[in-house]
């Protein structure tokens, strides 16, 4: 089992500096060689949607930053499903969430430029369980 | 003995994260632990302001920090991206009129916290040599 | 590993914990480890001691106590004056906090032992 950061991020991309705080983090970390897995997790899912278009509030589409996480050898990238399901079971007025998940990653989200995989609450403890260090933001 | 790396990610007054996190460095030391290094990130630069001005029976934790790296001898470092971004310049940054980064405090990039968590996976099979990563 | 709590935001501390106890072997399998299987310590501090009441709750309803190790930093405890209200409104619950309470000697301890170690705040 290698030694991994794991990074969770939390919270939706603009009116806050989290979104962009633990982007960076985990850049920095990457950058000196140290293995990252990141987490997206709870509003954090937020930061994924492709129809982002903050020109307005004048900032940068969090979406098109993240896509460059595999260049920066960040591989190991996570969606938490209940999370996912939480947020999304209003708009698609469905209880079945784990339909409604991979709804979600089809049409929605960025996943074809972004790699991630859908992890369910068993796999997340053990993701967390296995990590060497924790940063959450 | 176990080494830790501390991760201070709020502002001072704020948030009490800073004193909880000074609580567990000093309780730490004294158990025989060490403390590599502490860092600041986010609003956590706070604390490294010369300008904070508390009330006499309030906590300065710009003061706190100072005092337990002079007794201790303990890095505190913080990220210069966050801390410019929040108003926290350091002497050397010459376009900068002034400074209000506390002397006891190192200007830094991310990568020196990372540096020595990683420094620590290369050196798995020695348990004793890990760091532990705690955030506050 | 350690969870250090400093909200005292029930849904989201409750997000980390393990749901019941589960004997999901497959999904053990896929993940290619048991490391989850080991005991998670919880220690509660600043905002987090105010979630004791209900945590102690959960762990006895969904018979978690053999996967969660609830710990409560005495000062923060302390400070919150929740102890009062705890006692008079059970007797056995006051003697239930000491069993839980540790110092910050204790705390530290605790972090040395286990790994990783994060923290929930809001």
């Amino acid at each position: 089992m290698s030694a991994y950061l794991l990074i969770i991020s939390t919270h939706a991309p603009y009116h806050s500096s989290f979104a962009m705080d633990a982007y960076e983090a985990a850049l920095g970390a990457t950058n000196v060689g140290l293995e990252v897995r990141f987490l997206f997790q709870g509003n954090g899912v937020f930061q994924l949607l492709s129809a982002q278009t903050p020109a307005g509030i004048q900032h940068k589409n969090m979406a098109k930053k993240l896509k460059a996480l595999p260049l920066f050898d960040i591989e190991d990238i996570y969606v938490c499903s209940k999370s996912v399901a939480l947020r999304f079971e209003a708009i698609s007025g469905q209880n079945h969430a784990q339909n409604y998940t991979n709804e979600f990653f089809e049409k929605i989200s960025i996943s074809d430029e972004l790699e991630a995989q859908i992890v369910n609450e068993q796999e997340l403890n053990i993701l967390m369980a296995n990590a060497s260090h924790i940063l959450r933001f | 003995m176990q080494r830790f790396a501390i991760f201070v990610t709020k502002s001072p007054y704020d948030s009490r994260n800073a004193e909880s996190a000074l609580r567990f460095c000093e309780a730490a030391i004294t158990a025989g632990h060490r403390i590599e290094q502490v860092f600041f990130y986010q609003s956590g630069v706070h604390n490294s302001s010369t300008f904070l001005d508390l009330n006499t029976d309030e906590i300065n934790m710009c003061k706190r920090w100072s005092e337990f790296k002079l007794a201790n001898d303990v890095p505190l470092n913080l990220c210069v991206t966050a801390a410019a971004r929040r108003g926290i310049v350091a002497e050397d940054q010459k376009s900068k009129p002034d400074s209000n980064l506390a002397a006891a405090f190192t200007p830094v990039g991310m990568s020196e916290y990372f540096s020595a968590l990683n420094e620590n996976a290369k050196n798995e099979k020695d348990a004793a040599s890990t760091i532990k990563s705690i955030q506050f | 590993m350690l969870i250090q709590v400093l909200s005292n935001s029930f849904d989201l501390v409750q997000s980390y914990l393990p749901n019941s106890v589960q004997n999901d072997d497959e999904n053990k399998e896929r993940a290619g480890s048991v490391e989850a299987d080991k005991k998670i310590c919880v220690v509660l501090l600043q905002d987090g001691v105010y979630l004791y009441p209900s945590l102690v709750r959960i762990l006895e309803e969904k018979d978690l106590n053999n996967l969660i190790d609830l710990r409560v930093l005495d000062i923060d405890w302390m400070a919150s004056g929740l102890g009062a209200l705890v006692s008079s409104a059970d007797k056995s619950g006051a003697q239930t906090i000491e069993r839980h309470l540790v110092n910050t000697q204790q705390w530290v301890a605790l972090c040395a032992e286990h790994s990783p170690i994060m923290t929930v705040q809001d």
